[in-house]
């Protein structure tokens, strides 16, 4: 019997692998499409820098480059080009804001990227699960409306002016600013506590002004859902039985609301992910986000479109885990999706 | 004594016969009543929306009156008394200088010159404007008398009235997001219900779809798509299209919900019975299946809005939307994002409050809403 | 720092590091006078780009003084011939590159004969392929002997510190269009050897047989795949897609790729993914101050990538040394500036107006091009323009109205022209409007004038005005729509924040109808008359007037227009200064008598933050391309003291 749900559940993983992967190629193909939309292309850009630093450009040049690099082609050949090099070569094109090849751009941001969206993260659902159970064990009370208005506030303060009054604030206390991630005499020091204390200290703001965002939601959510259990027949029962509300409540109950909590990692992920594009050029962190931007505003169309490509990948990737932890956390949605 | 019984029926059972012969809508608006913080953000929304509606004639000024003799002028205080006599709401005069070190202007009032508030006056022929875009008519609900200057709000860095302009500006950003809520509406019951009705490989390819535009970080993708909106349109286009963009993103939130309510409900008895008595499936699908979970969606809708009015003042932040002197909220968060403004002239952050309190109300109103959807519980 | 690695042995000392006493730069003009130089310490700095970061660290062949005069700065002197031909240029002995490689005559022959000019079609004379994506006009003179055919100057070496450039016919400006463009008349061969193009078998492109010559001895062959990968296997940081890029990047960028050896105070030694870069001083530098200490003073240099909003906050905090900015924050800066770590030092700009109203003579709508030819037109839209009210509102009442005209002290002065056309009269500029007969009398019901033509009968004269969608143009054409709105023309921004789309319109020949453009002006006009005379094609005045183009108008026989082209070719072929200074003075006059474009008020706002540690920092240098901008005050003289 065992066996037969495991068996299940890898064939379950594999279809959804299948499907993840036409999804991934749609996307592609969406991103490329979007990258090519504005008026121009990159060589529009590389005319207007040279011109703007005062140099002269040869017509003819521009019309070689613009056939080797295919810009002349129609868009499904560029497309072509693009993705048969990812998917043979690894190989993400070129980036010619930056004169470098796309992998070493990317391969310079993920980390600090990633770190701070896992820490991000890790503060969101650190926050956000034990506010939501206190809000519903406590309904009504003082620090329930508390936390429900400051929920609300961190949703109605659009990220870039929380971050602004958050640095505003730091700058009148602390006679700092904190901007990036390390103080200026830091940044080139080799690795020491005084070093990563430092650290710490500058992502105090880009995790609370990320984290809010997706806090405040996730709060919400697991304060009604938790709302829902606790009214549940099976709490009246366990506590008729004489079981402690305390052990009905963590056992159960949290077990429960937080189903729906777990299977939207994916999307939180990638919500952080991106919602930090924007307080990273706030606040001047070394994320993707900001490269990201400039990439867009300099038509650097390969930088842009691999970014943008990646950042769906990991989209889809979360929604493969979500959909498998809750496979595995929750019995009844397992039996649906091992139907089929 | 039949009669009597009848009558004599206690107001008390009078109201909870009234209770069960109510139909769903009044008990859900019963419901909605008793969430005061929810009552209280639908009359301050209602506010709102009123004040942009009647706009031109609230603002004192337009978009586009620039002054250099007011340039980042504090608000203007509404006095009632002048050297202890009541003379009803009035301004003093403001004297401007240059601190010539600074270079900054400095504001003091004249306590000298007194300019009483003047209501529904006609002003001076740069007041003129035409209500709802139709009538022409340069009546203000207030103005200065003479020479007087009222800046309830104070100005910008062009000397512009602040107040006029977040009225003004209010008429974007609280219809523009209606019009992209509605937009996302159409297309997500579109989407949701044929691939909740129809099934089969429309569903499939659909749901493929819903997971395609899911998947693309949110974002970046306006930052790639409004860089590709041409940078010459005029801008109540670029709103349009910034609102196409927006509502084109949001969409499969609302269909998955539409499709998953159509999946249960297709196999109730009474869509079973429309269909068996032979009604067409258009019909089938807007008088019987999407009535049956209107609520939702209303709720759905008001907890949108939020996000939109946000996604407008991230996009106009990124100076990928719209540009001064069009006057969206947005556009004037945007103009406060310098220290500047924050250390020296506060009341530019005012703009901000509008922002926050239009979302909070709409997110308390979506609470009151969301349970009220249920009144049966 | 360097004391440190020459104890530790990692470092030769520093007598082997300078170039014999009698050849050193001793730079005793910037020298500090009143205080003793601290050695050590780290300027921080927003990065504003490589042409931000470049001229800081900049050491030329030859620079430009304020004056427009030349000195001698990376070579130690040269000789004119008495027919003006031939230029003989001396190095200084014992200069070495950063990694302690000599620095000789071949390194600037190899320079000119296999890097920037690679290959030359002998039939016409025109240069054919480049190996750094720059071939300068300047150095193609006409050989009378052959029917005055374009040639590109001879290059020669002579010993390790001389060398040769020959012309076929005088070059007055020669040296000083070297200070402009070709800063940098000299590379490391060594280092460049393998990783540049070349093929050995083939005869050199200028018939010089003896290779020692012209710095080809001993070059190996290398083709251009075999030179991207050498680059490559150098170090991840020269991956290039093609040969054109590395060329682009390495051959005339270097200054952005740690490893290349620099004649410069500072290196690059990151990567340029990296948020800050930083720039290291170099143990090998030639300078010394007047007392014969090594120069420069501090070690390091970050350039920090950020946004421009943040600037100010930072500056306040104190964790930018300087920082630029101009007339709209100053009250922002000093208000603050007495409880701050900094003092506003203020720049001197060549600049003649901060921006100016542009009109295309040449758009594509024939209606409007025959409009914008009107002078009275011009007339009427610089008398419109509130320039005080302008002046209050965008630039905190801190500059003078004036017109598109260099200002009184310079050069290029006429008496008059800056206030030609300046005073605010909204009646006359109606009266002159009234007066253009392709205009209806009557404004229509918006309150604009008409097109008086058939074909346009009823169109309202909209002047679209392309801007780079910064804060600043949004703001100033907002307030001229209000001006003219009075003279019943209606004015639309048209906000291309796209720097380099609205270049490429130019050479497309899709131009824009007006543009505004900031800090418009001219240094010296004889030397770089880019925006004043028909020289270049991306200039909107000019449109499709500018010779750059292959596919140029030319204006009608008679017209002002036609006068601009004159001179501008009479400049472009003068050999003696008494032509050039005539042609300079026609380019000045037709801009007085035409104005051409329509300026607002002076530029006089430029200003630094600087902090208070950084020491010896001029007050008020000029601060423009042809003086390398921040280079132009020295910062190897610079020093930090807490």
């Amino acid at each position: 019997m065992k066996k037969l749900a495991e068996n299940q559940m890898v064939r379950f993983v594999i279809r959804k692998l299948c499907i993840m992967f036409l999804t991934v190629m749609l996307i592609s193909l969406a991103v490329f499409y979007i990258i090519t939309l504005p008026p121009g292309d990159f060589l529009t850009r590389y005319i207007g820098r040279m011109t703007a630093a005062g140099e002269t450009v040869d017509p003819v040049m521009i019309e070689n480059l613009r056939s080797q690099y295919a810009l002349d082609r129609p868009f499904i050949v560029q497309y072509w080009r693009w993705v048969s090099n990812i998917l043979f070569h690894g190989d993400f094109g070129y980036s010619f804001s930056l004169s470098m090849p796309v992998t070493t751009v990317i391969r310079a941001y993920i980390v600090p990227t990633m770190a701070l969206s896992l820490a991000t993260m890790l503060f969101t659902y650190l926050v956000s699960i034990p506010i939501g159970i206190y809000s519903a064990v406590r309904q009504y009370s003082v620090g329930d409306y508390l936390f429900t208005t400051i929920g609300f506030l961190g949703q109605a303060i659009p990220n870039f002016l929380m971050a602004i009054l958050l640095m505003f604030l730091s700058f009148k206390l602390t006679g700092d600013t904190m901007l990036g991630l390390f103080s200026p005499g830091m940044q080139n020091a080799p690795w020491s506590w005084a070093k990563a204390a430092d650290l710490l200290k500058h992502c105090v703001i880009p995790v609370i002004v990320i984290g809010t965002g997706n806090t405040c939601g996730l709060m919400r959510t697991m304060r009604s859902q938790m709302l829902d259990e606790l009214s549940k027949n099976y709490v009246m029962t366990g506590k008729a039985k004489g079981m402690r509300a305390a052990a009905i409540r963590y056992k159960y109950c949290v077990r429960a609301a937080v189903n729906p909590i777990v299977s939207s990692i994916g999307w939180s992920l990638v919500g952080i992910f991106t919602g930090s594009t924007i307080t990273a050029i706030v606040l001047n962190l070394p994320s993707m986000g900001t490269v990201m931007y400039e990439a867009l505003i300099d038509q650097d169309m390969y930088l842009a479109g691999s970014w943008l490509f990646l950042m769906a990948i990991v989209t889809v990737i979360g929604t493969l885990i979500s959909d498998i932890l809750l496979a595995w956390l929750d019995p009844k949605a397992r039996k649906e999706y091992l139907k089929g | 004594m039949k009669k009597v019984a009848a009558d004599s029926r206690s107001t008390e059972q009078k109201k909870t016969d009234k209770y069960y012969y109510a139909s769903q809508w009044s008990l859900m608006l019963r419901k909605f009543r008793k969430h005061k913080l929810a009552m209280a953000s639908t009359y301050l929304l209602l506010f709102f929306y009123l004040v942009a509606i009647f706009g031109n004639f609230i603002a004192p000024q337009g978009t586009e009156q620039y002054d250099g003799s007011y340039v980042n002028c504090p608000p203007t205080s509404v006095h009632w008394f002048h050297q202890g006599k009541l003379v009803g709401p009035f301004v003093y005069g403001i004297t401007t200088t240059r601190n010539q070190e600074t270079f900054m202007l400095e504001f003091v009032e004249d306590t000298e010159q007194v300019y009483r508030i003047r209501f529904f006056t006609g002003g001076a022929p740069e007041g003129a404007y035409k209500l709802f875009g139709l009538i022409p008519s340069n009546r203000h609900l207030f103005e200065a008398e003479g020479d007087g200057r009222i800046f309830l709000f104070g100005t910008d860095s062009m000397g512009r009235d602040l107040f006029s302009r977040v009225v003004l500006g209010a008429q974007i950003s609280l219809f523009i997001p209606i019009v992209g809520m509605l937009l996302t509406l159409v297309l997500g019951l579109i989407m949701g219900s044929l691939a909740g009705y129809v099934g089969g490989w429309v569903d499939t390819v659909i749901q493929r779809l819903v997971e395609v535009v899911r998947s693309f970080p949110q974002v970046p993708l306006w930052m790639a798509l409004s860089a590709a909106i041409p940078k010459t349109l005029k801008p109540a286009q670029v709103f349009m299209l910034m609102t196409l963009i927006l509502s084109l993103i949001s969409w499969p939130d609302l269909s998955r919900v539409v499709r998953s309510k159509f999946i249960s409900v297709k196999k109730d008895d009474y869509i079973m019975a429309a269909r068996i008595s032979g009604a067409p499936p258009v019909k089938i699908i807007t008088r019987h299946m999407i009535p049956s979970f209107t609520s939702y969606i209303i709720v759905n809708m008001t907890m949108a809005i939020p996000g939109l009015i946000i996604g407008e003042t991230t996009l106009s932040f990124l100076g990928l939307g719209l540009r001064s002197p069009a006057t969206s909220w947005g556009v004037l968060l945007q103009e406060t994002n310098k220290l500047e403004t924050i250390m020296f002239y506060g009341w530019r952050l005012i703009p901000m409050l509008f922002v926050f309190l239009t979302v909070l109300a709409f997110n308390f109103m979506g609470d009151g809403l969301r349970d009220a959807a249920d009144p049966y519980k | 720092m360097l004391a440190d690695m020459v104890a530790a042995g990692t470092l030769p000392a520093l007598e082997e590091r300078l170039p014999s006493s009698a050849d050193a730069f001793v730079d005793a003009a910037y020298t500090p006078a009143d205080e003793t130089p601290v050695y050590g310490g780290t300027m921080r700095t927003p990065n504003a780009g490589m042409w931000y970061f470049g001229p800081i660290c900049e050491e030329p062949l030859f620079r430009l003084l304020d004056d427009g005069s030349v000195e001698a700065n990376v070579a130690g002197g040269y000789d004119l011939s008495d027919d003006g031909l031939v230029y003989t240029i001396h190095l200084r002995e014992g200069m070495k590159w950063s990694d302690g490689t000599p620095f000789t005559a071949t390194d600037c022959v190899y320079y000119y004969n296999y890097v920037l000019v690679t290959d030359v079609d002998n039939e016409t004379g025109k240069v054919t392929k480049s190996n750094t994506t720059k071939i300068y006009n300047w150095y193609m003179t006409a050989d009378p002997s052959d029917g005055g055919k374009m040639k590109p100057a001879q290059v020669r070496y002579v010993d390790d510190v001389t060398f040769t450039i020959t012309l076929y016919s005088p070059k007055p400006t020669l040296l000083q269009n070297i200070c402009i463009d070709n800063k940098w008349m000299f590379c490391p061969r060594e280092w460049y050897k393998d990783i540049m193009s070349n093929d050995a078998s083939k005869p050199h492109w200028s018939g010089e047989t003896d290779l020692k010559l012209i710095g080809g001895e001993g070059l190996p062959t290398v083709t251009e795949e075999q030179a991207l990968a050498n680059a490559k296997a150098r170090s991840s940081l020269y991956t290039f897609e093609d040969y054109n890029r590395l060329c682009e990047q390495l051959g005339y960028r270097y200054w952005q790729y740690a490893g290349r050896p620099t004649l410069r105070p500072w290196n690059i030694t990151s990567a340029l993914t990296e948020q800050t870069l930083v720039f290291e001083r170099n143990p090998y530098y030639w300078k010394v101050d007047a007392q014969g200490r090594q120069l420069p003073y501090v070690d390091k240099i970050e350039f920090v990538t950020m946004d421009e909003s943040l600037n100010t906050q930072e500056v306040m905090a104190g964790n930018l040394d300087f920082c630029g900015f101009g007339g709209p924050d100053f009250p922002t800066y000093k208000a603050s500036e007495a409880t701050g770590c900094y003092s506003i030092k203020t720049m001197v700009s060549p600049n003649w107006t901060t921006a100016a109203l542009q009109l295309n003579q040449s758009y594509k709508d024939a209606q409007y091009a025959k409009l914008f030819a009107e002078i009275d037109f011009r007339h009427a839209l610089s008398i419109a323009a509130d320039r005080s009210d302008m002046n209050e509102i965008l630039n905190n009442g801190m500059a003078e109205p004036q017109q598109f005209a260099a200002p009184e002290g310079t050069a290029e002065y006429i008496p008059g022209a800056p206030e030609k056309w300046i005073e605010l009269d909204v009646d006359e500029a109606n009266r002159l409007l009234d007066g253009i007969s392709m205009l209806n009398s009557t404004l229509n019901a918006d309150g604009y004038r008409t097109f008086a033509d058939e074909a346009n009968a009823g169109k309202a004269v909209t002047l679209e005005v392309e801007t780079t969608g910064d804060d600043w143009s949004a703001r100033t054409v907002a307030l001229l729509a209000q001006y003219y709105k009075k003279i019943g023309i209606q004015v639309v921004e048209v906000a291309n924040t796209d720097n380099n789309a609205r270049n490429e319109k130019y050479y497309t020949g899709d131009q824009a109808m007006c543009s505004l453009e900031g800090g418009t002006g001219v240094f010296n006009v004889i030397l770089r008359p880019d925006y004043l005379s028909a020289r270049r094609n991306n200039v909107c005045w000019l449109g499709k007037y500018g010779l750059e183009h292959q596919d140029h108008l030319t204006p009608e026989p008679g017209t002002p227009m036609a006068e601009v082209v004159d001179a501008t070719l009479a400049l472009n072929a003068g050999t003696t200064m008494e032509e050039l200074q005539a042609a300079g003075e026609r380019i000045l006059q037709s801009h007085y008598e035409n104005t051409w474009a329509i300026g607002f008020y002076n530029d006089s706002n430029s200003f630094y933050a600087v902090n208070n540690r950084i020491h010896n920092w001029r007050e008020g240098f000029v601060m423009c391309d042809e003086l390398r901008f921040l280079g132009n005050g020295r910062p190897y003289t610079w020093f930090i003291q807490e």
